[in-house]
């Protein structure tokens, strides 16, 4: 009876220690090409029995596991694949993975883009640049003027992207329309983005042939990407030579919330420092911002609102007359964003926003007073479909809503008011398809309606990239692109038609780990731009869409960072040469804002014994065109070449204390951007004239940024 | 009797059966850790994630195949190796998270593989991470105040921005004290449990030039 249980016992014993038979599985892990995968992760799903691939990519391993199991293979970089059958079968097996084309070193489908921030891979602007490069004195619009494809107008400040004026460049907050983004000031004096660099952790700028996602854009797209947690709870002071700011972020588990002011006022600068400008009111200007972010289980929900208000007036003479009169500008701005971004599934995300912004300027010359304000909405949800590791889908709807008015008059009467007021329902969808991880397309197209013109466009898009070794890609774009015309024409009953433009350009881009150069070569046709005559009072009259151009150009852009130890440096050169006949042109012509050339070098170095990084901008530009009424040549004047040499020291005095001086124009190079002449010759004929300068030869910048938080260790640094 | 001793057979070889069970994942995790210790990462990490996958409600394995991984990183010369193996590890540490939520050790893990990023490409990640970094050691430190790797990690990170500025290190010295018997006392009752790094105060002593 004892021997029956103990053999009863060991036959139990014996199952538990899983002497049941072991099966032998084994095979290889190879790419597609043949090449073996090392390391390869293999192993049957729920057992601990498994094994990594030896040097020549086989495996084998014993598992107890029985009947069909799945066997998984994984390698990172890879995608990974299961096998479900017998384990009897898993014999010699010849498994072969696919590098996955959403690894790092994919081929991307961006052509003409520069991106800045966390998630790109061509990291050609940092985050940090857009606050530290010298003379940009903190505006990010003039950190994205030291990239290739930008023509310098420094005495504008706006964005003009390859022969294309400021109005064709739209900007964005989180993939939200800015309807007005620039801060408004007096021809001479350039204008800044209104928004502080600090609200950003990166930004996408692209020069051309944008994706279906982007419209009512000509030339370029900047979407500027909003910070989604603010690093911890803190106050920052910052004494300036033209004002003071204050800001204080509040951090809690879910949300955050971030409030800020700043007033300027440049009476104490312009009265140490001389300028053209006879002010009577030099700039003044207080804004607000405010910022709330709440993490949700599955998104995130981020609202802004920023808002400012200024005032600025000047004596300044009117050549017609030759007299001087008294000019002044209030300006009045509202910005509100709010975006929900959230993951439905796996393959699923949304994205929906909308957008508000209200601006009214106040304009008075002697009495006479110009007012125009502005409303602009902007709805949009987007979604993004991951359909596998090679189809993706993007898809869309959009919404805009414009209301211009504008009335002109005296204290005492109006003499005219207009209100222009317009509705844009957009659709846009695109496909990205990776063919390998080398090669993938994305075809994309562009719906719009236009009420007030009752139009309809359908752009279609384009683009393709090819990965040509391990560090190089070139890629091909072409797109189609309409923008409605400037407010001031789009009421008149003979324009029916937006403006259009084609791109088309050929990009190759070479990256390492220390450099990147780019190499973009671009053709350009403009159609349906706005043109018109002038009338005996110089008003336009006979307005019609039947301007056109053409520009073409080469942009070369290279950066090396740390290849000189603790240098960074970045060099942009642009040739352009654009022809427009559009406006009151009678001919084709340059347009006064566009250069032949432009570079920009910059270069930063850190000095750890001071504590201090050195910044180094120079900037070159050919002559602007200008119009000599005296000749019969229409614009073939050019002005001379404009140079700038700024410099920037930034010394960190302690973690929490920062010294920051920063001066344009160091050499003090006399600029001019040709003349400007009366719209009436005097009774010898003549025209009276005037040499456009900058108002102001050189600015200085001195700051003093104090930052105050529990962890000491968190200062202003990456606010220079 | 007769039913008294099966019962008690039974009884026996049951316990028996569920430690052979146990026993290998014991030995999975010892077999891991030997090839941990063998430098053999993708091995070890590897053989962490089988037991993982087999494991799924066992923070632990996810833990240390990140580990593994995060560790490797700074010694990676291949960027876009490195660079992937971040992705892996914040993939593994997400299930970690999932098995185990409001975990200190894993926080700190995490605190430690934004910190790899910022290794890797300070001009990037420094002023993105820097702040996400201090917030996991604090939230790391409110989760768990007798972790001494949170403890440790939170230490060495504000070295490491010291030495940036060029400031005195030996201000350190109490911090890292303080970490010390936090180690000696440390819960060592769940086999595998972290219970590594006490060997980074001497060293971290030696860098601040503590007595």
């Amino acid at each position: 009876m004892q021997i029956k249980y103990f053999l009863a016992s060991l036959v139990i014993v014996l199952y538990s220690f899983g002497l049941n038979a072991q099966t032998d599985i084994s095979g290889i892990v190879t790419e597609k090409s043949g090449v073996p995968i090392i390391g390869a992760n293999v192993f049957i799903v729920g057992s601990y029995d498994g094994t990594t691939t030896d040097v020549d990519g086989s495996f084998s391993f014993n598992t107890t596991e029985e009947g069909i199991q799945v066997l998984s293979v994984s390698y990172l970089g890879y995608q990974s694949k299961e096998l479900k059958t017998e384990v009897n079968e898993m014999k010699n097996l010849k498994i072969t993975l696919r590098e996955s084309a959403n690894s790092l070193d994919a081929v991307e489908i961006t052509a003409s883009t520069f991106k800045a921030g966390d998630n790109s891979k061509v990291a050609v602007l940092k985050p940090l640049d857009m606050v530290t490069t010298a003379g940009s004195m903190g505006d990010v619009i003039a950190a994205i003027q030291s990239l290739p494809g930008t023509q310098q107008n420094p005495d504008d400040g706006r964005l003009f992207v390859r022969g294309g004026d400021a109005r064709e460049t739209k900007i964005f907050i989180d993939g939200m329309r800015v309807f007005s983004p620039y801060t408004r000031t007096f021809s001479g004096t350039p204008s800044r983005g209104r928004y502080s660099p600090f609200l950003f952790k990166g930004v996408s700028f692209s020069t051309g042939g944008y994706d279906a996602e982007f419209g009512q854009a000509l030339s370029g797209v900047l979407d500027m990407n909003t910070i989604d947690e603010p690093k911890q709870t803190e106050s920052n002071i910052s004494l300036m030579s033209a004002g003071l700011g204050l800001s204080h972020t509040k951090k809690w588990d879910r949300s955050s919330l971030s409030f800020s002011g700043s007033y300027i006022d440049l009476t104490p600068y312009y009265w140490l420092m001389p300028t053209r400008l006879d002010f009577n009111t030099p700039y003044k200007g207080f804004s607000g911002e405010l910022v709330h972010r709440y993490k949700t289980n599955k998104g995130l929900v981020k609202t802004y609102i920023a808002g400012d208000i200024s005032r600025v007036g000047v004596n300044s003479e009117n050549l017609d007359t030759a007299i001087y009169q008294e000019v002044d500008i209030d300006n009045r701005n509202l910005y509100i964003n709010s975006t929900y971004s959230t993951t439905l599934s796996d393959r699923h995300s949304a994205k929906i926003g909308m957008s508000h912004g209200y601006n009214k300027d106040h304009l008075e010359v002697d009495e006479f007073l110009l007012d125009t304000d502005f409303d602009g909405y902007h709805f949009k949800g987007a979604f993004k479909t991951i359909i596998n590791d090679f189809v993706v889908l993007n898809y869309g709807a959009e919404y805009f809503w414009q209301e211009d008015r504008l009335s002109k008059g005296t204290n005492d009467t109006n003499f005219f008011s207009s209100n222009i007021d317009r509705h844009l329902p957009t659709a846009f969808s695109s496909i990205d398809y990776f063919f390998s991880k080398d090669l993938a397309l994305k075809l994309g197209a562009r719906y719009e309606f236009n009420s007030l013109l009752n139009s309809n466009e359908i752009n279609p898009r384009l683009t393709l990239a090819y990965k040509v070794g391990q560090n190089a890609q070139v890629s091909a774009a072409a797109g189609v692109y309409n923008q409605e015309l400037d407010s001031e024409f789009l009421e008149d009953p003979s324009v029916q038609r937006n403006e259009k433009s084609s791109h088309f350009l050929l990009n190759y881009n070479y990256k390492t780990d220390k450099s990147i150069f780019r190499l973009e070569g671009y053709y350009k046709s403009y159609s349906d731009l706005v043109s018109y005559q002038r009338g005996f009072n110089f008003e336009p009259t006979q307005i019609a869409n039947e301007g056109e151009g053409r520009a073409y150009g080469v942009d070369v852009f290279y950066r090396a960072n740390n290849v000189v130890k603790y240098v960074d440096f970045w060099v942009s050169y642009s040739y352009l040469n654009n022809q427009r006949k559009y406006l009151d042109y009678p001919e084709f012509a340059a347009p006064s804002f566009s250069t032949n050339h432009n570079l920009s070098l910059i270069g930063k170095k850190w000095f750890p014994k001071l504590n201090s990084q050195l910044g180094v901008t120079y900037s070159l530009a050919s002559g602007r065109p200008y119009d000599d009424p005296h000749t019969s040549d229409f614009m073939t004047e050019r002005s001379g070449w404009f140079k700038n040499l700024s410099m920037s020291w930034a010394y960190l005095i302690s973690q929490q204390k920062i010294l920051f001086v920063s001066v344009s124009n160091v050499p003090r190079f006399k600029n001019e951007f040709g003349y400007r002449y009366s719209t009436m010759p005097d009774v010898n004929g003549q025209y009276r004239s005037e040499q456009i300068r900058p108002n102001d030869d050189q600015f200085f910048f001195v700051g003093f940024f104090v930052t105050i938080s529990q962890d000491k260790t968190k200062n202003q640094l990456d606010q220079l | 009797m007769k039913n008294i001793l099966l019962l008690f057979a039974i009884l026996t070889l049951s316990v028996f059966g569920l430690q052979a069970q146990n026993g290998a994942y014991e030995k999975g995790m010892g077999k891991a850790f030997e090839l941990w210790t063998q430098n053999k990462t993708t091995e070890a990490s590897a053989l962490f994630e089988r037991i993982a996958v087999a494991e799924k409600d066992n923070w632990m394995p996810y833990y240390y195949a990140a580990n593994v991984l995060i560790s490797s990183s700074f010694s990676t010369t291949d960027k876009v190796k490195r660079n992937e193996m971040l992705k892996k590890s914040k993939e593994l540490l997400k299930e970690a998270h999932d098995a185990s939520p409001d975990n200190s050790e894993i926080v700190t893990l995490e605190g430690l593989l934004y910190t790899a990023y910022v290794a890797m490409e300070p001009e990037t990640y420094a002023m993105q991470y820097s702040a996400k970094v201090a917030g996991l050691h604090e939230r790391a430190i409110k989760l768990n105040p007798k972790n001494p790797r949170a403890q440790l990690n939170k230490v060495e990170w504000e070295i490491g921005t010291a030495r940036f500025f060029g400031q005195e290190l030996n201000t350190f010295c109490g911090a890292i004290d303080k970490a010390k018997p936090l180690f000696e006392n440390q819960d060592d009752s769940v086999p595998f449990a972290p219970s590594y790094g006490a060997e980074r105060i001497t060293s971290l002593k030696n860098e601040c030039g503590c007595e």
